[in-house]
């Protein structure tokens, strides 16, 4: 099967800053997430893969073709950006009338599909609207309308739920997953992790321009569980307990930095379970009042900030 | 073609802004303000007591050792004959005329010369030279300048230029409706403010003139919109700043040298068109140095310079713009 996106070394330079770098990864049709933090290369690599902008090196192919200046190609692909970007003295019916007309739709069926899209996307009340009028969820809304209104085969989203109500949230996942029911291919961008679990189960991880991993949720997080765990113990006598936790060996790294109650006691583990087990019979046997536990969440950021230190070779 | 009006359209209709229409009537307004201001001044000077309508003299031509008569309004002359035009043409046209005084041939001091108004037949060419400076020249250029110049630096800062971009051929449409919709506000100011204007001048041949500036307006809107919408695309961040100093710059000061550099200004050739189609006094259209500024060419080789010059700087402006990397994310990512 003709794979959907392949990138082959891709590096995107802007002057001396490296946007994306050599990213390889060949997708299949089907959906997928891209998650990184804010800053981490994703509008670069959409922008890529829409052919806006050209790799400094290496190729990008999306749906068996160059993207970059590919009028053929545009019409197979439905794309949000992030930010709004849309006039404001126009409405939204006018809007993405125009925007089908450029789709080669005639000025008629342009409307009577604008008005269609406007509708599914629950936009039906304010499309003759001025889009200065819009709240920035309806903006959002009316943006995802444009994007999949001449029925791309192809959806790539930058961000779509950014800026959206809980229930607007809900429709528009209900769209998406529909869309990807459907046969159809996606891509979304996000930075938060559960928004786009709902959507899909393969991931693209991206940090620092680079592609730290690839795979299903459950390949994510079982990476999670191999990322070492950082906790910080404050407790009556931090000197004593760090002395046990090195004694019961379950610890990859303990650090101390006094011997007060106030000074926090760092503990990192590959194995929470155990070391949670170890460390309530430590503290039992020692008679040390434990004050405060803190673990790092699972939070996609402490996912990256782990993979780009094992990417360093430091963990 | 559908998607070329369907950028023209829209393009129309987003920019239609009060503050945009306030700037197409207040340029449009221009030539009118001019024709009303000089309408009053030669009324006020022709009803002034002791005026040329109350005191009827004979003029003779400054520059006239040669002898040649101009008629004053209401006065004799015997100097308009063909012979007497062309003579007066190499001599150079428009020669400061003064009223004849006798004490000036006795050799006592001069009183100043009377000022006149123009008399019916000179207004032709000074309304055709008016009209082509302050429509084609300023009107229009001006108009444009203020559509096409931010055409695309209004799209990138407003961040809407991805909508366009990703569709197919969406940047070539883009540029082409902006070049049309610009040209479309030049001419229509053009046309507005000379045909408002004419109505209120009171000359001969107003058709002549009217059809002269029309066609010349549509010339500079349209090679105007592709100058000043290639150097939008050239340095969009500093876009009107760019415009301004190349109108100042190229076309106004290199445009009016008498060299061969002129050549590649829009100003000459309409310049050279106006002489050529304006109904302008034989002795200033047939002066040997107004022959030797505008040379030998034919209207039409002036037409195909323009063409030539639009198309090419169109041309440039979209390839620029498909091959630049024009994208929010650039900045936004970084």
């Amino acid at each position: 099967m003709q794979p959907m996106i392949k990138l082959e070394n891709v590096t995107k330079l802007y002057n001396t800053v490296l946007g994306v770098n050599d990213v390889s990864v060949e997708l299949p049709p089907g959906g997928y997430g891209l998650l990184g933090p804010n800053g981490a290369g994703k509008s670069t690599l959409l922008n890529l893969l829409i052919g806006q902008l050209s790799p400094t090196r290496g190729t990008v192919t999306v749906l068996g073709v160059n993207p970059r200046n590919n009028g053929s190609l545009l019409g197979r692909i439905g794309f949000c950006p992030a930010f709004e970007g849309m006039y404001a003295r126009v409405s939204g019916l006018e809007w993405l009338t125009y925007l089908l007309r450029l789709q080669d739709y005639s000025k008629q069926k342009a409307r009577i599909r604008a008005e269609e899209c406007l509708t599914q996307v629950g936009m039906q009340h304010a499309m003759h609207k001025q889009i200065a009028s819009y709240s920035r969820g309806m903006r959002q809304r009316t943006k995802l309308a444009q994007a999949i209104a001449h029925e791309p085969e192809l959806l790539i989203l930058d961000e779509p739920l950014s800026g959206l109500d809980p229930i607007g949230r809900a429709s528009v996942n209900k769209l998406l997953q529909d869309w990807i029911g459907n046969g159809r291919s996606l891509l979304i961008a996000s930075h938060v992790l559960h928004e786009i679990e709902a959507l899909t189960k393969s991931f693209l991880l991206i940090s620092g321009g680079r592609l730290l991993a690839s795979g299903t949720a459950d390949d994510v997080h079982q990476m999670l569980l191999q990322v070492p765990m950082e906790l910080q113990i404050r407790c009556s006598d931090p000197r004593r307990l760090a002395a046990r936790i090195l004694q019961d060996g379950q610890a990859e790294l303990v650090k101390l930095t006094g011997n007060t109650s106030d000074d926090p006691l760092t503990v990192s583990t590959r194995n929470a379970a155990d070391f949670s087990h170890s460390l309530m019979k430590s503290v039992l046997e020692e008679e040390i009042s434990v004050n405060r536990l803190d673990t790092s969440d699972e939070s996609l950021q402490s996912l990256f900030n782990s993979l780009m230190r094992i990417h360093r070779g430091e963990l | 073609m559908n998607k070329l009006m369907a950028v023209y359209q829209y393009e129309l209709r987003r920019t239609a802004s009060a503050g945009r229409i306030i700037w197409w009537i207040a340029l449009a307004s221009f030539p009118v303000l001019i024709t009303l201001l000089l309408q009053w001044l030669w009324t006020s000077i022709e009803s002034r007591p002791g005026g040329p309508a109350d005191n009827p003299q004979v003029i003779i031509e400054s520059s006239d050792a040669e002898g040649g008569f101009e008629q004053s309004p209401g006065s004799f002359s015997s100097a308009d004959s063909p012979a007497n035009r062309s003579d007066r043409g190499r001599k150079g046209w428009g020669g400061r005329d003064r009223r004849f005084d006798p004490q000036e041939d006795s050799g006592r001091r001069r009183p100043r010369p009377r000022r006149s108004a123009p008399e019916m037949s000179q207004r032709p060419t000074i309304w055709s030279i008016i009209y082509f400076i302050t429509t084609p020249c300023v009107c229009c250029a001006m108009s444009v300048l203020l559509t096409a110049a931010p055409a695309v630096a209004s799209e990138l800062e407003q961040k809407s230029w991805s909508y366009v971009a990703s569709r197919p051929q969406g940047i070539l449409w883009l540029m082409l409706g902006k070049f049309l919709a610009a040209a479309t506000w030049g001419i229509t100011t053009s046309i507005t403010g000379v045909s408002v204007a004419l109505l209120i001048a009171e000359t001969d041949m107003k058709s002549q003139i009217w059809t002269t500036i029309v066609m010349l307006s549509i010339l500079s809107a349209f090679a105007y919109s592709a100058i000043y919408l290639f150097l939008g695309t050239l340095l969009f961040r500093r876009a009107m700043v760019l415009c301004v100093m190349y109108t100042a710059i190229a076309e106004i000061m290199i445009g009016a040298f008498p060299a061969v550099i002129n050549r590649l200004t829009v100003q000459f050739r309409l310049r050279a068109l106006a002489v050529q189609w304006a109904p302008l006094a034989d002795d200033f259209r047939e002066n040997d140095e107004v022959s030797w500024y505008f040379g030998e060419a034919t209207s039409l080789e002036h037409i195909m310079w323009l063409g030539i010059m639009t198309g090419t700087l169109l041309l440039a402006a979209i390839q620029l713009a498909r091959y630049r990397e024009f994208t929010a994310a650039v900045e936004s990512d970084l």
